[in-house]
């Protein structure tokens, strides 16, 4: 078992990663495979050498994560910050320069649906721009672009499932107090499906009984769909930002 | 990097069982011998991070004659290692002394 297992990491590792944790580790299965006194034995060596291998090989790609993202991270974020303003006002500008004479906060409040559909677009963007100006190899790339995806999903599936809701039921009442010239709190005015949270969607959708649990389902189902679509939107753009890199390059040349 | 040198718990148990044991060791050995202080997930992680801060060097053993069996890796502490071993148990005997100068005094 254990030499099966020796070709196969032999492939996939790295140098680095084998020789100090892969190998070090392997030889002691070994030894321990060789001192045993019986075939149970060896193979609770094997079992508790497999954890150990796991559990140092998770730690040692953790810490080149955390390496890779400190390096990278300060240009992504410079990135991934101007393209996130520069779609949010370019989605936002043509509503408000069409409609000047309605109040700023109603604006304001469509910004976080805005920002939903900007979310993924500008960490595509960034990633795209970041792995087109840079000669890193695909894994480096990987290890700094993946904390930003996964921060901007975290962040897009709270967009999604509470700020925008809250704010597109905002932007309701605002609507229908200044035309109505009343004055009634966000309670009073039913609120859509894109008007419900996350909480109030999950139950509904937790109650057989009710007639729009299916409904429920699938709206908070989207909204998954959508959050994860902002991290994809990261990992996709690392091929493409590397075919760029190489063809501005070739160009270059 | 050797200007500043910082030890963690688990970098000071490897120290300690390595210099205490006044040659060399394996991984595996350093486990056993640190009555679970050290554990197998982490130990390897531990040695390479010492090893790239010079506080440890390891070679590898020759393989054994006539097997075919992976050659084992040894470690030992540097000279550098054993000395911020020395000026971190200096350190912490000095704080001891401070703690009980300020308890005497109160």
């Amino acid at each position: 078992m254990t030499s099966r297992l020796h070709s196969l990491l032999r492939r996939v590792c790295t140098d680095d990663l084998w020789h100090s944790i892969v190998h070090p580790t392997l030889a002691d299965l070994q030894h321990e495979e060789q001192c045993a006194s019986s075939r149970v034995r060896a193979l609770l060596a094997f079992v508790a050498a497999c954890w150990g291998l796991f559990k140092a090989v998770s730690i040692y790609g953790l810490t080149l994560m955390a390496r890779d993202s400190r390096q990278a991270l300060p240009s992504l974020a410079i990135r991934f910050l101007v393209a996130l303003f520069t779609i949010t006002f370019l989605l936002a500008a043509p509503y408000y320069f069409s409609a000047r004479r309605i109040p700023v906060v109603a604006h304001a409040l469509l910004i976080p649906a805005t920002l939903t559909a900007a979310l993924p677009v500008a960490v595509f963007l960034a990633v795209l721009l970041h792995a087109s100006a840079r000669r890193d190899c695909g894994i480096h790339l990987l290890r700094a672009v993946l904390p930003l995806a996964l921060a901007t999903a975290v962040a897009a599936l709270v967009m999604w499932m509470w700020i925008v809701p809250s704010s597109n039921q905002a932007f309701r009442v605002f609507v229908y107090n200044s035309l109505s010239g009343q004055s009634i709190s966000s309670n009073q005015l039913p609120g859509g499906w894109n008007e419900r949270s996350w909480t109030e969607l999950r139950s509904i959708a937790a109650d057989p009984t009710h007639a729009q649990a299916g409904q429920a389902r699938g709206a908070l189902r989207r909204r998954y769909v959508w959050s994860a679509v902002t991290f994809f939107a990261g990992l996709i753009a690392i091929p493409f930002g590397l075919i760029l890199g190489r063809l501005r390059g070739n160009s270059r040349n | 990097m050797r200007g500043t040198p910082r030890l963690s718990e688990k970098e000071r148990i490897v120290l300690e069982l390595l210099i205490h044991a006044s040659g060399s060791k394996y991984g595996l050995q350093l486990v056993d011998a640190s009555r679970g202080r050290l554990k197998r997930g982490t130990v390897y992680v531990t040695l390479g991070r010492m090893e790239q801060k010079g506080l440890i060097e390891s070679e590898q053993e020759p393989a054994p004659a006539g097997q075919g069996g992976l050659p084992r890796r040894l470690y030992r502490a540097t000279g550098h290692g054993i000395r911020v071993l020395q000026v971190y148990d200096d350190m912490a005997r000095a704080l001891a002394g401070g703690r009980e100068w300020v308890m005497d005094a109160q």
